[in-house]
């Protein structure tokens, strides 16, 4: 089975309930505290579930922890990386600037990441309804039906599943279709 | 597995070979009664037969997507014989690689006729009941050409043109939680790709940041992810299966 490093270790009620169920599905889960830890535990082989914009919210990490230690993720070699952010950098959420241009330069960093010649390692992004990152607000996109956390969790073991390993700088938004108002997913 | 515990009835067009044929394998161990459609009634009892053999359920169903009145008679037969189509995967289709000076007519026709037209009539008759049941989902296989690459205007318009149907079609669909999502492969290893010579095959493969080429397999799970309740909330998404490609594809200038 493989291992998942899954950090920050505290995060909003809706993210923690994914990982929850993340959990329900890999026994070789860990949650290390400090970006230092993280890299401790990756190797190669290994996925690495982040929530950067989370870890700044709860007060984690900063904005620059987060990029540095995307960096130092992305120069390991043969190493699933998911970042999971908030769908407020697509311009929906007018009134907080900082998460969204943490959300837009991790998705810029997982791109980077992918594109590097010859690399095995792979990097991808899911985007949730900025609610489940602030634990606020809706959770619900253009369907009828409510994002729930375990949709989140879904989609994460997809793509650290090694049987879809030719799946590399994708963003998969999981809201419901709220994405397709922005033209910034096209 | 008892009908009661399949997660759906899929059909699968051009599923008579490559990746449609590993489509239609992999929604059988999936569980999904598969329902193989081809112009060639031969390729599709084969990829059926071949499902069956290995314990899953599946059919042929031969019918012409460019031809909207069989289309519509290939679906009427499904539903009398088996039930409502929950899972459409939109596969069939036709490359059209030619230089602009070489694209007639009869090419641009040709290339839209069964790239774009076919996937409309196939998708507007599989929704008329998924709209009415509020469940449902139809995967289309687009191209990442469709961002661009030499020779390919016909090819990249009509695989441009699934996208926009498919983000319209998920917002119109999205109050009756039906979906739509489109899978984008890169290089694939098919026939056509390793028709190629050497030179060719080594120059296309510089193109990819992963540095090597996909297998038919990887597009099946890509799709297969997509029509299950994994995906529950995902709608009107290009999800590429190109090993980087999408983000940035090297070209060789030289070419």
């Amino acid at each position: 089975m493989q291992r998942l490093v899954v950090w920050p270790s505290r995060l909003p009620a809706p993210l923690e309930e994914a990982v929850a169920a993340l959990e329900s599905r890999s026994e070789r889960l860990t949650r290390p505290a400090s970006p230092d830890e993280v890299l401790a535990q990756v190797d190669s082989g290994a996925a690495v579930v982040i929530f950067p914009d989370a870890a700044v919210a709860v007060g984690a990490a900063s904005h620059d922890d987060v990029m540095r230690l995307i960096s130092d993720l992305g120069a390991i070699a043969d190493v699933s990386i998911v970042a999971v952010v908030s769908d407020a950098y697509l311009g929906i959420d007018v009134a907080d600037i900082a998460t969204p241009a943490t959300a837009a330069a991790v998705i810029s960093a997982m791109r980077s990441i992918a594109v590097r010649r010859g690399s095995t390692t792979r990097a991808n992004a899911v985007c949730v309804p900025a609610g489940m990152v602030s634990d606020s607000g809706s959770q619900r996109g253009a369907m009828s039906r409510a994002v729930e956390p375990q949709h989140v969790a879904s989609t994460v073991a997809f793509l650290t599943d090694p049987a879809n390993s030719y799946i590399s700088g994708q963003v998969l938004f999981v809201d419901g279709g709220r994405h397709l108002f922005s033209s910034m997913t096209a | 597995m008892t009908d009661s515990m399949r997660p759906g009835i899929a059909l699968v067009t051009g599923g008579g070979q490559g990746i449609g044929a590993a489509i239609c394998r992999r929604l059988g161990q999936d569980g999904f009664d598969v329902f193989v459609n081809d112009l060639d009634k031969d390729r599709a009892v084969a990829v059926a037969q071949g499902i069956v053999d290995q314990g899953g359920s599946a059919h042929p169903a031969v019918a012409d997507v460019t031809d909207s009145t069989a289309v519509d008679a290939m679906f009427d037969a499904i539903e009398d014989s088996a039930g409502m189509v929950t899972a459409l995967v939109n596969n069939a289709g036709v490359g059209g690689n030619a230089a602009v000076r070489h694209v007639t007519d009869d090419h641009w026709d040709r290339v839209l006729s069964i790239d774009l037209d076919g996937v409309l009539y196939c998708t507007r008759r599989a929704l008329a009941p998924m709209r009415e049941a509020r469940t449902g989902s139809v995967v289309t296989v687009s191209s990442r050409a469709w961002l661009g690459w030499w020779g390919q205007s016909a090819y990249a318009a009509a695989k441009a043109g699934v996208i926009g149907m498919t983000r319209a079609l998920a917002v119109e669909m999205s109050s009756r939680d039906v979906r739509l999502n489109v899978v984008a492969p890169g290089l694939i290893e098919t026939p056509l790709l390793l028709s190629h010579d050497q030179a060719t095959f080594e120059r296309l493969l510089q193109s990819v940041p992963l540095g090597r080429v996909g297998s038919p397999d990887d597009v099946a799970g890509a799709v297969s992810f997509l029509v299950s309740e994994a995906a529950g909330v995902i709608t009107g998404q290009v999800l590429y299966v190109c090993g980087g490609k999408s983000v940035y594809a090297y070209p060789d200038w030289s070419n």
